[in-house]
């Protein structure tokens, strides 16, 4: 009698890598995912509180009166102190980390992208991306953020001198605070707190002028008025 | 040579077993398109013979054969394996690209790269070799140095090394992340030919964005990627997920008209309409709330029993002197007339199954005055209101009437009489006026039949001749229900004076995004009452 299932094939499931992407991949993961875990260490407690400071209310932006070519105003002394706290923290933690600019890149595209992750989780990328970019070999930088669900807060924040960020798309609040001699150049458009506490360094807007009542109204109200289109101290 | 047709017929049925019996035809290889190696249309995979021959001069036509068809049951069984994948992968790369053709080329290379790779890890495939030999634009030397990297094969390129280490960390085999990865794709093609505009901008200034196009047009690819390949059931299905992921309308719209064309035919040539006429333009808005609303069916109750007006016998009661004698039963009675022992037949009205088993027809009034949302610019919660109402009628097979005002003493308001053509209720529902408030009631009262359509408002009601609305509602005997935006002095004068109308339920809504959820429940409720 003819065994029925003898058209059956005996399969051998390969281990390892079948072509080369399978290794590529693996290794991408590999630093894609120790450069999450090492966020994820970060103090959550004072990420929380950033968090909060950046959801209130947006009047309170207008009512410190807030100019990004003036001072710093007293009730951004605690924030920029917090934020200042994190960013020395992500140093400490990414100092062991090897990557290259375009791992920053994926980073970006990955937090900006998800829609389920809640903003608190992500909130603070920007500080975290940061320090990616002080603590990177390279100098030249370039974002695409357009089509992001979540806008980053704090980019190019204490960026050193000799290192050059372009963002295309919109970036969310404390863009280039504190920055430190770096160069960041914005095609898009800016949340509250632009260049809070810069020491030196240029950022420039380089998006068209706004054209709207609404989009004008909010550029003054961020202290960030439609005549300033580059910031150099 | 040996007939091309008797290599695919001995090749097809290995194709199969390889691929694990895909549920396609058996493919025909045609004359023409000298360019696109083949075509899949309405999954029936067409092979170009004058493309076959051109490649044999290098290669047995077999291995060619072959490699086409692992290459394009690829794309049926693993990616883009459907309309809704196609669409999101698409949508990234114009969200990068902001380009049309530049998007569409790097969205059908992404695809490309996913499908010949998931083919070149599961099994033999002559690919590689056709890849070798097949004459190269830029962007296909970018893939070709790509695929040298990533499947280990030398397919003689020796340029683009840097570009292609940067494309190799993508994880192209992993479906959950395609979005993500066709974006990384995208931006390093981008950045790719910024630096090669930049390169030749002493040439002179350019349009950069055609620069891949250009240089790729007078080359052979393997296939076209056309949309044009689904069914129509298919493309449905990914417009509704379209229209859910989608943050307005004009990001629909933006999806949309690129693909427009093409969906089109499909859906011509298939004699559907999906709520678009023959032959005009797919009006992207009505089609966005038609599809959104699909996502929140409603589920309304028939209207069940009707009062037949007829008496039947339904129980016994003591007989008393001065009653009628018809009505007693000599049965029960044991043949004894006595008042208290005699028994007579207690009668009550009866309810059969009457004529109107089904829903009713449904007359939709819709505010489009400049107090709402213009549903062209930002999703309109009341316009989504409605068209889960109207979607939920038309499904249960009754028409829909509407009614949409402004300020219709300056003629700003669209009547539209009973009807179960989608495209035109939704178009009426998708005009927007944006002027004053004023309602002509005549007019709403010209919808009303014998059959008592059931009337479904949205409004914020700050509408100028309210009263006269309020006095229509107070002698409508139909089943109402208003959906109020807003909470205003209007509104609640309206609720004060609607309180005692049974007849009429009000739902206030403060925020609009709660509209859609609203109305399922509620809607639910009011016809289970009518029960």
């Amino acid at each position: 009698m003819k065994n029925p299932f003898s058209s059956f094939k005996k399969i051998a499931v390969k281990s390892g890598d079948r072509i080369p992407l399978d290794r590529y991949v693996r290794k991408n993961k590999q630093v894609m995912d120790n450069l999450l875990t090492q966020y994820q260490c970060l103090d959550q407690d004072m990420i929380q509180k950033l968090c909060r400071f950046l959801n209130q209310p947006l009047h309170h932006v207008r009512e410190s009166g807030f100019h990004c070519t003036n001072k710093l105003p007293e009730i951004l002394h605690i924030p920029m102190a917090r934020a200042g706290k994190i960013y020395e923290h992500s140093r400490q933690l990414i100092e062991h980390i090897t990557y290259t600019v375009d791992d920053i890149k994926n980073l970006c595209t990955l937090t900006g992208l998800s829609k389920s992750v809640k903003p608190e989780q992500t909130g603070l990328t920007g500080l975290y991306i940061s320090a990616l970019i002080n603590a990177c070999d390279e100098s030249y930088f370039e974002f695409d953020f357009q089509g992001h669900q979540q806008e980053l807060h704090f980019l190019g924040f204490r960026l050193e001198s000799g290192k050059k960020i372009i963002v295309n798309g919109n970036l969310g609040c404390f863009a280039g605070a504190q920055l430190n001699g770096g160069e960041l150049i914005v095609n898009g458009t800016l949340g509250s707190w632009c260049a809070a506490g810069m020491t030196k360094g240029r950022i420039k807007i380089t998006s068209d002028e706004p054209s709207t009542t609404d989009h004008k109204r909010q550029r003054w109200f961020y202290g960030l008025p439609v005549s300033v289109q580059e910031i150099v101290r | 040579m040996q007939d091309l047709n008797d290599i695919l017929t001995n090749i097809w049925p290995k194709i199969r077993d390889d691929h694990f019996f895909p549920e396609l035809p058996t493919p025909e290889i045609i004359d023409g398109g000298e360019r696109v190696g083949l075509e899949i249309k309405g999954k029936k995979i067409s092979l170009s013979r004058s493309f076959i021959e051109q490649m044999s001069r290098r290669l047995p036509p077999g291995l060619i054969i072959e490699g086409l068809l692992d290459h394009a049951v690829s794309h049926y069984t693993y990616c883009p394996w459907d309309f809704y994948t196609h669409i999101k992968i698409y949508k990234e790369a114009k969200s990068v690209l902001e380009n049309k053709t530049m998007a569409r080329k790097v969205s059908d290379c992404f695809m490309d790269v996913v499908a010949d790779t998931h083919c070149v890890r599961q099994k033999k495939t002559p690919l590689p070799e056709i890849y070798k030999i097949s004459p190269k634009g830029k962007l296909d030397e970018v893939v070709c140095a790509l695929y040298q990297k990533i499947w280990g094969i030398d397919l003689g390129v020796d340029k683009f090394e840097n570009t292609a280490l940067r494309l190799s960390g993508i994880p192209y085999l992993d479906r959950r992340r395609w979005p993500e990865s066709m974006r990384r794709f995208a931006l390093v093609i981008k950045e790719l030919n910024q630096e090669d505009a930049f390169r030749k901008d002493n040439a002179g200034k350019e349009d950069e964005s055609h620069k891949f196009q250009r240089e790729d047009k007078n080359q052979s690819s393997l296939d076209n990627h056309s949309m044009d390949q689904y069914s129509p059931r298919q493309i449905e299905d990914g417009l509704q997920k379209l229209a859910r992921e989608s943050e307005s309308p004009m990001e629909f719209n933006a999806i949309l008209e690129d693909v427009e064309e093409e969906i089109s035919r499909v859906m011509q040539t298939k004699g559907k309409k999906m709520g678009l006429g023959k032959g005009s333009r797919l009006d992207g808005d009505a089609l966005y709330y038609m599809k959104l609303a699909q996502n929140y069916a409603l589920h309304i109750q028939k209207r069940r029993m009707e009062r037949s007006g007829a008496l039947y016998p339904y129980n016994h009661v003591p007989w008393e002197a001065g009653q009628p004698f018809h009505d007693i039963d000599p049965f029960t009675s044991y043949g004894k007339l006595l008042p208290g022992l005699t028994k007579s037949w207690n009668r009550i009205e009866g309810e059969i199954y009457g004529h109107e088993t089904g829903t009713p027809d449904c007359m939709v009034i819709i505010d489009s005055s400049a107090s709402m949302v213009a549903p062209q610019k930002k999703n309109s919660h009341a316009v989504l209101g409605a068209a889960c109402a109207v979607d939920a009628y038309l499904r249960k097979g009754s028409s829909v009437a509407v009614y949409n005002f402004s300020d219709a003493d300056a003629g700003d308001e669209f009547i539209l009489n009973y009807s179960r053509d989608k495209r035109k209720i939704y178009d009426g529902l998708c005009r927007y006026f944006g002027g004053g408030t004023r309602l002509h009631v005549k007019n709403i009262q010209a919808f009303q039949t014998d059959r008592l359509p059931d009337i479904f408002m949205i409004t914020d009601m700050q509408i100028t001749n309210l009263g006269n609305l309020i006095r229509y509602f107070n002698e409508c005997e139909n089943r109402i229900t208003v959906v109020v935006i807003g909470n205003n002095l209007e509104s609640k004068q309206f609720r004060k004076t609607m309180a005692l109308q049974h007849n009429v339920q009000i739902y206030g809504v403060e925020n609009q995004s709660d509209i859609p959820e609203i109305v399922l429940g509620k809607i639910r409720e009011f016809f289970n009452h009518s029960r």
